[in-house]
């Protein structure tokens, strides 16, 4: 019975212990969140954030939808505008027209220009010319090269390359000379 | 050693109106040369010869005739010779 009473007191003591070390956390904890903006300790923040970028994005994003529509309008139009700036339309530019007295002056500057400009080089002689047609188709017709030259030149090329053929180094003496040497 | 090759070369100036003939190898070393033939031609006739031949390569080598108002040359190859022969105009 003891026991149990102890251990009930114990309980008791232990809970209201605890309560008061969780109240008192809590207490310092608040109190260090109070002064955190002052107080530079592990929970201060490195780099402080501008209020601005906080609260504008809010105002922002209620009040944006209907008023947005004539800025993204404006935005489109000048877009438009300045690629319709930068753009040549050749096509409605319509035929380049020249006034036929500016035609005639750049027609007299071309041409004496061309006048100053050096002569090409005359054109390097030939050494085998095309003949004209008449004496080409003379020439063709004329009967070619006679039989009696053609087996002259045939058979006195046999003849060479078969002397040439039997072409043959004859030993007269010995290759081998002794010198004279005292 | 040369004795038959220039029967030959005799032989063919003997021949009428010929007054010069050459003969020369593929490379156009002079082998043997007579009359108005001259030995530094034999290098411009085998050229000749072997320009003629590429004309139809399958056929056997064509004869060349190099003609003015009054004097012909004849080109001809066979083998590895190459021979031309001077001729007055009959």
């Amino acid at each position: 019975m003891q026991s149990d009473e102890e251990d009930s007191a114990l309980h008791s003591c232990f809970d209201s212990l605890k309560s008061a070390v969780m109240g008192c956390c809590y207490s310092i904890c608040h109190k260090e969140n109070d002064t955190q903006e002052n107080i530079v300790n592990e929970r201060t923040h490195l780099l402080e954030v501008p209020e601005q970028t906080q609260e504008t994005p809010v105002p922002v994003a209620s009040a944006s939808t209907p008023p947005r529509k004539p800025d993204e309008q404006s935005a489109l139009n000048r877009i438009l505008h300045e690629t319709a700036t930068n753009v040549i339309d050749v096509g409605a530019l319509g035929p380049y027209a020249l006034e036929p007295g500016a035609y005639s002056e750049r027609v007299r500057a071309y041409t004496a220009r061309v006048a100053l400009a050096p002569q090409p080089p005359p054109p390097a002689p030939r050494l085998l010319a095309d003949v004209p047609h008449a004496e080409r188709t003379g020439l063709l017709a004329r009967p070619g090269l006679p039989n009696g030259d053609r087996d002259l030149i045939t058979n006195a090329v046999k003849k060479a390359a078969a002397a040439i053929s039997e072409l043959r180094v004859e030993h007269h003496e010995d290759l081998v000379v002794p010198f004279r040497v005292p | 050693m040369e004795k038959d090759l220039d029967k030959v070369i005799e032989e063919i100036m003997s021949t009428p109106n010929v007054n010069g003939c050459l003969v020369a190898d593929h490379q156009g070393l002079c082998l043997a040369s007579k009359g108005s033939a001259h030995v530094d031609s034999a290098g411009v006739i085998v050229a000749i010869s072997e320009q003629a031949c590429k004309i139809q390569p399958n056929l056997k080598p064509p004869t060349v005739c190099l003609e003015t108002d009054k004097k012909q040359c004849l080109i001809q190859r066979h083998g590895t010779i190459t021979g031309a022969i001077y001729k007055q105009k009959a």
